[in-house]
């Protein structure tokens, strides 16, 4: 067991549901409930200092129970390391925003949320990023299929159909 | 759509884009004036979403190379070798040091070609028309060394997994040292005519400035990063491909302003042709990709004369590189910071879930906090520094 | 007319319509919508190198009401296309249209939920350029092509308006 990862279950004891070390880099697995509470520690406190959050990373398992993994990948830029923190979350439920422990954490959770339908709890602005707003369905989920529910004649909505702008 | 809920009464809504001569690409940026200052600013993105990582999950390891040509278009052959290399490591295996060695070259190359074309058109927006020629005559040289070992000027698929798609040729090296010759002439050209001109200072000191914290926060990678203060770098801390064998330094900046990102991309160029120099001078002999009959397609002689080559070379065309199930996520440092891949297997000669970690992405959402309080024209120049590019903002 | 015989080399005659061409076709301004790849290529073109000026159509314009040729370049979302049809609708006639990469023409390689599956299922098209990108010369031997169009309009008779549903 590495260094970086025995610190951790030192740290927070049964908060870590598992533990992966096969692949590169490790990562760990919390529940959705502790999330921002670990989260909030693997920034601030001294052997961890993961001070960059570069990415979250939905996966879609289909069929499964429960659906969806997040993957929250960090990087320290004190330490040198990097570590993947996971957590399980099913297809009503929602995981908490991040955005008060990165602030770069905003644009990624509106991802995570236009291309899977992962509710944010307490994200500021949670809005579709990517697809325009009127769009239909979460392209990544699995049962979306890659040319669209639409046909292609049928994608483009002409200009003066759309609803008009605020501006 | 866009609201500014804490809009004041008397100010003004400007809309810059998604048409216009300075987002290079498809951006639309609302900017809630006051007079000519900008009190806020709000963000569009997507307009260039075409989803690429979904087309990931049908297509074979290889098969995604392609698409990744068109992520970072300024800058093909850098997304080539940072994919290769996640599945790579993914599937555990090194390519042979030639391989790298010639990755080196060719991702140095880029890098000055996507410095190139980062400062010739934020100028241009700037107001500087003559630079852009310059540079644009050195980048095409550096398109004419990469259609001589690739074929294709901008859409390269330059690497293969476990290795190149093919070796470079006999006068590679001597095509390299011309270029090593000509492109410090621009870069000294352009230097003479910008670092120290006051107009140009005028514009670009003290202007869209981040604090190292802020820009750490945000998740900023990259040049951006590195005109804030903080020397990370990649190739430096977390080397890859054989950049630990080359010398080279990381310039930083101070203030992490326009002027600081303008520096460090010029340094950066400078230290770009060390490496190549390096690399040329001790380019080694032998394969450039593994030879694995299940990573890499075996010699053409081969496959025409005996039966398992044949064989490999079908099953490997039909069924494709399998990957033992898992994830990986690999981060290599790209022109414009840290271009990662968060791949998920199941087992499957698909990638079962291929996140890509756009350098752009974190950078850009932190433009409203730069460009508060300062004024119209200001905008652009940031958002010229910044180099957002839309393919591999909105995937 | 025999106008020739007593004012020399002073003037020449010739049709309005030839006129109104030759004016046309030699000074294109055009509007660069570009999105993607190919506009890093059309960058090439007007660069050194290839120089976009020798064909008079260096003067870009990226206002639709001063420019009359529109040069689409690079994948068109569907969240863009509304955006390219106004563009399209503001620009005032004479106006041509070149569909530069197969994602323009197309949809090219994107055959995914959300490009358009080619720019002329919303507004009409000239010139279509072949590649992914296209090379520089392909981007200026469309332009000649535009030319040779050009040169066969009237301007007595209405510009053929394609109509698009």
């Amino acid at each position: 067991m590495s260094e970086l990862i025995e610190s951790i279950k030192n740290r927070f004891g049964d908060k870590i549901v598992s533990v992966q070390e096969d692949f590169r880099p490790r990562s760990v697995k919390v529940r959705v409930g502790d999330l921002v509470e670990v989260m909030t520690a693997l920034k601030n406190e001294e052997p961890f200092r993961f001070n960059q959050i570069l990415d979250i990373a939905g996966v879609d398992f289909l069929n499964h129970k429960p659906r969806f993994l997040v993957a929250y990948i960090l990087l320290s830029t004190v330490t040198n390391k990097r570590l993947i923190v996971e957590t399980d979350v099913d297809e009503f439920e929602a995981v908490p925003s991040l955005t008060g422990v990165w602030c770069g954490a905003d644009w990624f959770e509106r991802e995570l949320y236009d291309m899977f339908g992962i509710k944010v709890k307490g994200h500021p602005n949670l809005k579709r990023i990517l697809m325009s707003e009127d769009f239909e369905g979460h392209p990544l989920r699995k049962d979306f299929p890659v040319r669209g529910t639409t046909a292609p004649e049928q994608r483009y909505a002409p200009w003066d159909k759309r609803r008009t702008r605020e501006y | 759509m866009f609201t500014f809920e804490k809009r004041k009464k008397d100010t003004m809504i400007l809309n810059l884009g998604p048409s216009h001569n300075a987002t290079h690409g498809t951006l639309r940026i609302v900017l809630e004036l006051d007079g000519e200052r900008i009190v806020d600013a709000s963000l569009e993105i997507g307009y260039l979403h075409r989803g690429i990582e979904k087309m990931a999950e049908q297509r074979t390891y290889n098969g995604f190379i392609p698409l990744t040509d068109r992520m970072n278009y300024v800058s093909p052959i850098m997304n080539n070798i940072a994919y290769t290399l996640a599945v790579e490591k993914m599937l555990g295996i090194e390519v042979p040091k030639r391989g790298q060695y010639v990755r080196v070259i060719m991702n140095e190359l880029t890098r000055i070609a996507d410095h190139l074309v980062a400062i010739g058109t934020n100028v241009v927006d700037i107001g500087a028309l003559t630079n852009y020629f310059y540079f644009f005559k050195e980048r095409e040289r550096i398109y004419d060394l990469i259609e001589k070992v690739v074929g294709a000027r901008l859409t390269t698929t330059f690497t293969r997994v476990g290795g190149l798609a093919r070796d470079v040729s006999g006068d590679f090296a001597s095509s390299v040292r011309y270029l090593l010759t000509e492109i410090p002439k621009s870069i000294k050209d352009v230097d003479k005519l910008l670092t120290k001109n006051r107009i140009f200072m005028d514009r670009t000191v003290n202007v869209g400035a981040i604090s190292q914290e802020r820009a750490l926060e945000y998740g900023f990678t990259g040049p951006v990063l590195r005109a804030a203060g903080l020397a990370w770098d990649l190739r430096k801390k977390q080397p890859y491909s054989g950049y630990e064998n080359f010398d080279f330094d990381i310039p930083t900046g101070e203030n992490g302003d326009t002027y600081d990102r303008y520096l460090v991309r010029m340094e950066e160029m400078r230290q770009s042709l060390r490496i190549i120099q390096q690399a040329i001078d001790h380019l080694p002999d032998g394969p450039v990709s593994v030879e694995d009959p299940h990573i890499t397609l075996p010699p053409k002689e081969e496959v025409y004369n005996t039966m398992e080559g044949l064989i490999h070379h079908f099953m490997l065309i039909m069924y494709g590189i399998k990957a033992k199930p898992g994830y990986v996520y690999f981060g290599t440092e790209v022109a414009n910071g840290e271009l990662g891949f968060y791949i998920v297997s199941d087992g499957e000669q698909y990638p079962y879930r291929l996140k890509v970690r756009p350098p752009c992405f974190a950078i850009f959402q932190a433009f409203p906090e730069m460009v508060r309080g300062l004024l119209i024209a200001d905008a652009v120049a940031i958002l010229g520094s910044l180099n957002i590019v839309a393919g591999e903002l909105d995937r | 007319m025999g106008i020739e015989e007593k004012l020399g080399d002073s003037i020449f005659t010739t049709k309005l319509d030839a006129l109104v061409n030759w004016s046309r076709k030699n000074s294109l301004w055009p509007l660069p919508f570009g999105t993607a790849c190919c506009a890093i290529e059309f960058m090439a073109t007007v660069g050194t190198r290839f120089d976009l000026a020798r064909f008079g159509a260096e003067a870009m314009r990226f206002s639709p009401r001063q420019s009359d040729m529109l040069i689409v370049a690079g994948t068109i979302s569907n969240k863009m296309a509304p955006v390219l049809k106004k563009i399209y609708d503001q620009m005032a006639e004479p106006k041509w249209v070149v569909s530069m990469g197969s994602c323009a023409t197309s949809g090219g390689i994107f055959d995914s939920y959300p490009t358009l599956q080619g720019i002329d299922t919303i507004i009409p098209v000239d010139v279509y350029v072949t590649g992914c990108p296209p090379r520089p010369e392909a981007l200026i031997d469309a332009i000649m092509q535009l030319q040779e169009i050009i040169k066969q309009e009237s301007v007595r008779r209405p510009r053929k308006a394609m109509s698009i549903k």
